[in-house]
């Protein structure tokens, strides 16, 4: 009888445990359309995470199913639990990869983050990385063709305040020059909060 | 006895908890980051899905075979189309209800069309595709994709192609046990413009 009960609450706290372990929680807007590049103004916010994550980037989803991605911002409480740092990321057929880099942004400073597909040199799936306008190297993917953008604040726990939170002039590569987003779809995670400024603008809060 | 044997199972039990937190995890930082709105996404049929790719000029190829008998099940459409085949009933509502798809044809507009040489370059950094001729279709095929966190979780690993055809790019994807490289090629070398032939 003691058999019968222990078990199936183990299996439902691991169960429970795991659904926990892989929430995190996202506040930011989409726009639902594949341009080959995209570039976004993000305040950089400082707050204490403890021993969870938190992350504010720019996206370019290559593929819904599987979900895969390439990505760039800053990041708190990966590899330094104090330190900001900038990262890029990608995840495709052949895997998850960040890399983050040994410098990082200031409490309350601006910076430009952009991805660009370099077809121009001869490989469809390479996509180069600039944070205000300086190369931060490139990946080479697999899907490669955009199919959604996106700019958001992301953190592992909801104990993680995002106050001041910014991201501005969203835009999209045309192949030839930068166009702000002219629609949007919003994501917020309670409980955080955001402000709809415009479609390439935004203000979000909350946690903690 | 019977106490050890508990104990060594909850030891196994943990120690596979342990794993799938460290795989889960480590995909957790930078996060699974965007999905697919699938209350944003238009319910069409193929035949409208069809004629609106026929309206911008564009022929549209929908496979006229798949394994198993999967059948076409639903279509959403944003800007990309996405296609759900399986034998089974499927109700998708949510994005995650899309993983229940044996296979997923993923469509969206575009104005490339690499070359051979392009191709290679891709094939180049990631060995594990394989670029193939498939009707005159420059097919990539990889035959053990990463799964993404969901799939990660409940232990699918997918198998995926990609090719050009008619200013359309297309991606299918499906899961590695359910559908062979073989399968995949077929699907490919069968698909055609929308008829009564192709599946639905």
């Amino acid at each position: 009888m003691r058999k019968s009960v222990v078990g199936p609450a183990f299996v439902g706290l691991l169960c429970w445990f795991l659904v926990a372990a892989a929430a995190n929680y996202h506040v930011g807007y989409g726009f639902l359309h594949g341009y080959w590049g995209i570039s976004a103004y993000i305040r950089t916010i400082n707050p204490s995470v403890g021993s969870n994550c938190l992350m504010e980037w720019d996206n370019i989803c290559i593929s819904e199913y599987p979900v895969y991605w390439i990505q760039l911002g800053y990041d708190k409480g990966d590899a330094w639990p104090t330190r900001l740092a900038y990262y890029r990321e990608k995840n495709d057929a052949s895997g998850w990869n960040k890399h983050l880099f040994s410098d990082g942004p200031a409490a309350d400073s601006w910076h430009i983050y952009q991805i660009v597909n370099a077809q121009q040199s001869g490989n469809p799936g390479k996509y180069r990385f600039f944070i205000d306008g300086g190369d931060r190297g490139y990946y080479v993917v697999w899907p490669y063709e955009p199919k959604q953008l996106s700019s958001m604040a992301e953190t592992t726990s909801s104990t993680v305040r995002i106050s001041g939170t910014e991201h501005n002039y969203l835009s999209y590569y045309t192949g030839q020059s930068w166009t702000y987003w002219y629609e949007h779809s919003s994501k917020c995670d309670s409980p955080y909060w955001i402000v709809n400024l415009n479609d390439y603008w935004f203000t979000a809060g909350g946690g903690g | 006895m019977m106490q050890r044997r508990i104990g060594l199972a909850a030891a196994l039990a943990m120690c596979v908890a342990f794993l799938t937190i460290l795989a889960i995890s480590e995909k957790k930082e930078g996060g699974q980051p965007v999905v697919f709105p699938m209350q944003l996404a238009e319910k069409v049929s193929v035949d409208e899905l069809a004629a609106r790719a026929a309206s911008s000029g564009r022929s549209l190829l929908l496979p006229k075979w798949m394994p198993h008998n999967y059948v076409l099940k639903d279509v959403r459409l944003f800007e990309t189309a996405i296609l759900f085949y399986s034998n089974k009933d499927l109700n998708i509502s949510t994005f995650e209800d899309g993983y229940e798809a044996n296979v997923i044809i993923q469509i969206s507009p575009s104005a490339l069309n690499p070359t051979k040489e392009q191709l290679t370059e891709i094939i180049k950094a990631t060995p594990k595709l394989e670029l193939r001729d498939v009707a005159g279709r420059l097919v990539i095929l990889c035959k053990d994709a990463s799964p993404d966190a969901w799939m990660g979780a409940h232990g699918i690993q997918p198998i995926m192609a990609d090719f050009h055809s008619g200013e359309f790019y297309y991606i299918i994807t499906a899961r590695q046990g359910e559908v062979t490289p073989d399968d995949m090629v077929r699907i490919i070398r069968e698909m055609a413009p929308v008829s009564s032939d192709t599946l639905r």
